[in-house]
């Protein structure tokens, strides 16, 4: 039957809205992270990942480049860096 | 918390959004065990556009003001399965739906002691458009905003090196009813609600370079310059003609062929025709008519013969008052150019914006040769038939023509118009238009700079604007367009969205429908104090949280669920389109609003005040000049001192002076 | 079990036996005394369901609608301006294809304000996605509840059923039904099995956006299944009439008098009552009158009508309810059923009657078949007063 639009979550993808990003993402630095999560925790997106010291990155696929995870990082180890600049990044 | 499933990334709130933060953080507070009742509303539009879903707990949404009964029916089926011990039940909405429309709903919900937890994301006010009437400029030429469908290639601004770029359309969206106003300039005009933002010169000061901003229609003042489009020419090129299949002598009730030739693609010479035909032609398909009332005498009769049979090798017929061309294959012709029939309904097809100049000059040669006269320099064109207006206004502005606006005139019943007098009064409105002169930039460079900064520019111009009035209540219609997030209306560079006062909007805030001006400084309200009207409902637990703490919202919502009964969490969410600030600050702006003592963070527990985020507070003009939906205050000492109070009055009540 | 009981008491009994989960519902007359005596038998225990007490119809609606989305099978009841509250969520129930029952107990339509009978109310929301089916007396109104039951929890199906009984005629009329006995209930209406629920166990969204690549063909869904509907109603009601031994042809229409017949009446509801008492008058005198009754209103049963009416010369159709400024809502649909097509009345006389609770009396059947003549007329206005159009305003 079509009509009740009911959608199960594991089937959907969602939009690669990384492609949204215009000027900047962010760089995750990998120096002086505590792995305290707040990045990952304030993230509109819920694109962050990881859960080691070091080791939290997050998906180009769907980042939006907001910012918000460079501005909460307590130890300032995230970096918005031009969109161009490619090659550092994970 | 791991990158959990509960509220997936894909979603397409805007980069920045305070809402999505919080909806995440409060669903996996709430855990996999959850069902959660959604109202209508940003949160829902970009977290469930079919075939996509970000929720991966049970969610149903159905109408804007009802998700408190739709999860009181949730909880009674739980309660009825004896499930309910296991499942927490959330119903969730804007602060609109929670505090307007679906108080009434929210309010039974409370009363009726429902074991659900209602989190109201307070973005403090509802988001937003243009006119149903504007004409957008496509990849196929000038269409109704009404006509564009998703895929649509929109011309756009590109805001880098300022050229006409083709963009898509990534989604149309219905906003309903709502205010409308007109902005005008010399040779403009479109139809918006305040909150659109259109894109404005700013002026940098002497030896900086200028820049464009995006200002909404209620902070546009009269002498700003918006930016407008002038021209088209790196794009247009000749139109080619749909092939028709040509009737013969014999086929059914053709008895006689009136033999021409059709034209392959369009040129200066049929596009005058056309405007001709615009004006004094009229069809009849099914007969193979095709007439010109052209008396003898009128000098465009003997250009239209001519024309007629240096384009068609075909001779035109002739009385005292009309000039006919039969034929039916050029009536089928015709018919397939989408001129519209008859005088009111006549029209300037899409296909007509992407010419190149000189054949849309002819095509206004044409026009003016049936239904225009000279006055003086200018030129004047009239017709009964103001859309046909509207869009030949468009037409003369992608020509660089200076264009006036659609003066409106009533003829009176009985005058005498085309050889009868008229049976009623009737309406028709003419434009004035006069070629531009080129201004000598080589003599005076930085003067006509000055006065236009995109001089040089082949496709847009700055215009100033002259007035802005209300228009009344119209419907109204989106856009969204990838990449540049801009398009062309009315041939005005407008932004692809929009934010209208609710009950929870602050006081003196600047939205579309409380927009400041002489006599107003924004909304004359302070904010509905819906914990309070919670509060009094007698409910276990109450209390206001923000996206800027994410450890405090997310223990609140903990402590929540642990409670039976029904609880109110209300969680301020800066909306960067909305406010007016840069995506990255969506944290600064949340804390300063907390510690300003603008937003209390506070807990009730039956009825007690048991907690209270303490500050040291900040004068309320930091939070203030943080956004642009505030920024019409701080020159206004004595509107800031109102809001300090509010401020002041909340440190009182709720005790949140931290003491040293 | 034959009992001598009243409608709304009778609708309780029968919501009962149908043991729904969720049961939500603002009083408005006359649906009162159904939901009074709902709250009462789940106050004594002897109905196991949630019984939610809103404050208003647009959250009894939405109440229903949660409790039907998380698999439970769902009762609410209204009537007049509480439907019209409701509408908005009418409408999204539907849409979102939840199998509600609801009854709509058939009351007059604000302003000015009057509680007594006519069909405007549930005629109003035709366009809405729901099933409509009209009852003639309490043992209909009784039946049709659990036929509703059957065809919305139908997995085929899947969309919400109306069962509307006039006001006060029925709601509040005593009448002798025969009761449905719990376990014949039990047998022809087996517990609701849900095509989909809010679980945690089986997490889906509900109530998406669809943008315009989606929105038409939910549309177009719901269309097609009230078409094919038409052929289900018949197969339940054979079911039905197995189980308790009653005889319902389709639940379509019902024919009256109508094979040799040269005037025929149509109408629906408890008028039809009165219509055939006229109709036995008038046989009696040698006259062929009948009446054909539209049972089901929506989906429109055109292609029934059309057989049982092709050979009748003239018909007459009335209606308790006006489209104002156009043609009176069932007319049109006879009139559409019979356009283009080789046989048919060479009359079809409209006619409305009985609004605001005015009686319609055997007299006034026997006017409307005498003005059926060869002049057609369309939305005549039966038993005016004329003294009261006279009356100026402000003289």
């Amino acid at each position: 039957m079509f009509g009740p639009l009911n959608v199960k979550p594991a089937e959907s993808k969602g939009d690669k809205t990384g492609s949204w990003r215009t000027q900047v993402r962010p760089h995750y630095l990998h120096k002086d992270c505590i792995a305290c999560r707040m990045c990952l925790l304030i993230c509109p997106e819920g694109c962050v990942h990881g859960k080691e010291k070091n080791a939290f990155w997050a998906d180009y696929n769907f980042c939006k480049g907001c910012g918000v995870c460079a501005d909460i990082c307590p130890k300032k180890d995230i970096a918005m860096v031009a969109e161009e600049s490619k090659g550092e990044d994970k | 918390m791991e990158n959990s499933p509960l509220f997936k990334s894909g979603h397409t709130a805007c980069a920045g959004c305070g809402q999505a933060i919080a909806a995440r953080l409060v669903v996996e507070a709430s855990g996999a065990n959850t069902i959660i009742a959604n109202n209508t509303g940003c949160l829902e539009v970009f977290s469930t556009k079919y075939p996509e879903t970000a929720w991966g707990v049970p969610w149903i949404h159905s109408l804007f003001e009802n998700s408190a009964a739709v999860a009181s029916g949730i909880e009674a089926a739980l309660i009825y399965l004896g499930k309910k011990d296991t499942i927490n039940v959330i119903a969730q909405g804007g602060d609109g739906s929670t505090a307007d429309i679906g108080l009434q709903a929210l309010s039974g919900m409370l009363e009726r002691g429902h074991d659900i937890l209602y989190v109201c994301y307070d973005n403090e006010a509802y988001m937003n458009c243009l006119s149903l009437d504007s004409l957008v400029m496509t990849k196929d030429g000038l269409k109704k905003i009404t006509e564009i469908k998703i895929g649509d290639g929109i011309y756009a601004f590109d805001q880098n090196t300022h050229q006409l770029v083709i963009k898509e359309c990534s989604g149309v969206l219905d906003n309903g009813l709502k205010e409308v106003f007109e902005l005008k300039t010399l040779h403009h005009s479109i139809k918006a609600t305040a909150n659109h933002p259109f894109l404005i010169l700013k002026r940098n000061g002497r030896g900086k370079q200028n820049t464009f901003v995006w200002k909404t229609l209620e902070e546009i003042k009269i002498g700003d310059r918006v930016v407008t489009l002038k021209g088209m020419n790196g794009d247009c090129r000749p139109f080619k003609f749909q092939e028709i299949k040509k009737a013969e002598k014999g086929d059914y009730k053709v008895n006689n062929i009136n033999a021409i030739n059709l034209p392959r693609e369009s040129n200066p010479g049929i596009m005058k025709y056309l405007g001709i035909f615009i004006g004094d032609g009229w069809r009849r398909k099914g007969r193979g008519e095709i007439g010109f009332a052209l008396p003898a005498g009128k000098k465009a009769r003997n250009i239209l013969t001519g024309l007629h049979e240096k384009i068609f090798g075909s001779k035109v017929t002739s009385d005292e008052q009309y000039v006919y061309a039969n034929s039916v294959n050029l009536a089928s012709f015709i018919d397939t150019l989408e001129l519209g029939q008859g005088a009111k309904h006549k029209t300037i097809p899409a296909w007509v914006f992407m010419l190149p100049q000189e054949q849309k000059e002819a095509f206004v040669e044409g026009l003016m040769l049936a239904d225009g006269y000279d006055r003086g320099t200018s030129k004047r064109y009239v017709s009964a038939n103001l859309d046909l207006l509207k869009r030949l206004r468009l037409l003369l502005q992608t020509l660089d023509y200076r264009v006036g606006k659609i003066h409106i005139q009533v003829k009176k019943k009985g005058t005498i118009c085309v050889r009868r007098a008229l049976l009623k009064d009737s309406e028709y409105g003419y434009i004035c238009f006069s070629k531009r002169e080129k201004w000598n930039t080589e003599k005076y460079p930085s003067q006509y700079r000055y006065q236009d900064f995109l001089i040089d520019n082949k496709f847009f111009r700055t215009e100033e604007v002259t007035s802005v009035e209300s228009k009344g209540v119209e419907p109204t219609l989106d856009l969204r367009v990838e990449g540049e997030h801009n398009f062309i209306a009315d041939g005005i560079v407008v932004h692809n969205t929009g934010v209208q006062r609710s009950g929870l909007t602050p006081f003196d805030t600047n939205t579309t429908t409380s927009p400041s001006g002489a006599r107003s400084s924004g909304n004359i309200r302070p904010k509905k104090p819906m914990p309070e009207i919670c509060l009094a409902h007698g409910i276990p637990y109450v209390a206001c949280a923000s996206a800027g703490f994410p450890q405090d919202l997310t223990r609140k919502v903990k402590k929540a669920i642990s409670i039976k009964g029904p609880k109110y969490i209300q969680v301020h969410v800066p909306c960067p389109l909305g406010w007016r600030h840069e995506t990255n600050q969506m944290l600064p702006v949340a804390k300063l609003a907390v510690e300003t003592g603008l937003y209390p963070l506070f807990e009730y527990e039956n009825g007690v005040l048991t907690g209270r985020k303490q500050i040291t507070p900040k004068p309320v003009e930091e939070y203030l000049k943080t956004q642009g939906r505030f920024k019409h205050l701080l020159n206004n000492p004595e509107e800031i001192k109102k809001i300090q109070e509010i401020a002041d009055n909340n440190i009182k009540k709720y005790n949140l002076r931290l003491e040293v | 079990m034959r009992e001598f009981i009243e409608g709304s008491h009778a609708i309780a009994q029968i919501i009962k036996a149908c043991q729904p989960g969720v049961i939500s519902a603002y009083p408005i007359t006359p649906q009162t005394h159904i939901v009074e005596d709902l709250a009462q038998l789940v106050a004594n225990g002897e109905l196991k369901a949630q019984f939610v007490n809103v404050e208003s119809e647009h959250s009894a609606a939405s109440v229903v609608l949660g409790g039907s989305a998380t698999g439970v099978r769902v009762y609410t009841a209204t009537s007049s301006q509480g439907l019209f509250y409701m509408q908005e969520v009418v409408f999204n129930i539907a849409g979102m294809r939840l199998p509600v029952v609801m009854t709509c107990a058939n009351r007059a339509i604000s302003a000015p304000i009057n509680i007594w009978n006519d069909q405007q109310d549930s005629i109003s929301l035709r366009d809405a996605g729901w099933v409509q089916i009209y009852a003639e007396d309490n043992q209909e109104a009784v039946d049709f509840h659990l036929i509703a039951y059957r065809l919305a929890e139908d997995k085929r199906v899947m969309l919400p059923v109306m069962v509307c009984m006039d006001g006060f005629i029925l709601t509040h009329g005593m009448e002798t039904v025969d009761m449905p006995e719990q376990e014949k209930v039990n047998k022809f209406l087996p517990n609701y099995k849900p095509l989909y629920k809010l679980d945690p166990a089986e997490p889906i969204s509900m109530g998406l956006l669809a943008d315009p690549d989606y929105y038409m063909e939910t549309r177009f869904a719901i269309q097609e299944t009230l078409k094919a509907s038409l052929g289900y109603l018949s197969e339940i009601s054979q079911e039905f009439n197995a189980v308790f031994g009653r005889d319902y042809k389709d639940l379509l229409i019902e024919e009256y008098q109508t094979k040799d017949a040269d005037k025929v009446i149509v109408a629906m509801g408890s008028v039809c009552g009165t219509i055939k008492e006229a109709v036995d008058q008038q046989r009696a005198k040698g006259k062929k009158v009948g009446l054909l009754r539209i049972i089901t209103y929506r989906p429109f049963p055109y292609a029934r009508v059309y057989e049982a009416l092709k050979d009748v010369p003239r018909v007459a159709v009335l209606d308790k309810a006006v489209s104002l400024g156009a043609y009176a809502p069932i007319a049109v649909e006879m009139k559409a059923a019979f356009y283009g097509k080789k046989k048919g009345p060479k009359v079809i006389s409209s006619f409305v009657g009985g609004l605001g609770g005015r009686d319609i009396t055997l007299e006034s059947i026997d006017e409307i078949f005498r003005r059926l003549t060869a002049k057609e007329v369309n939305s005549d206005f039966i038993d005016l007063k004329p003294e009261l159009l006279k009356e100026e305003y402000g003289k």
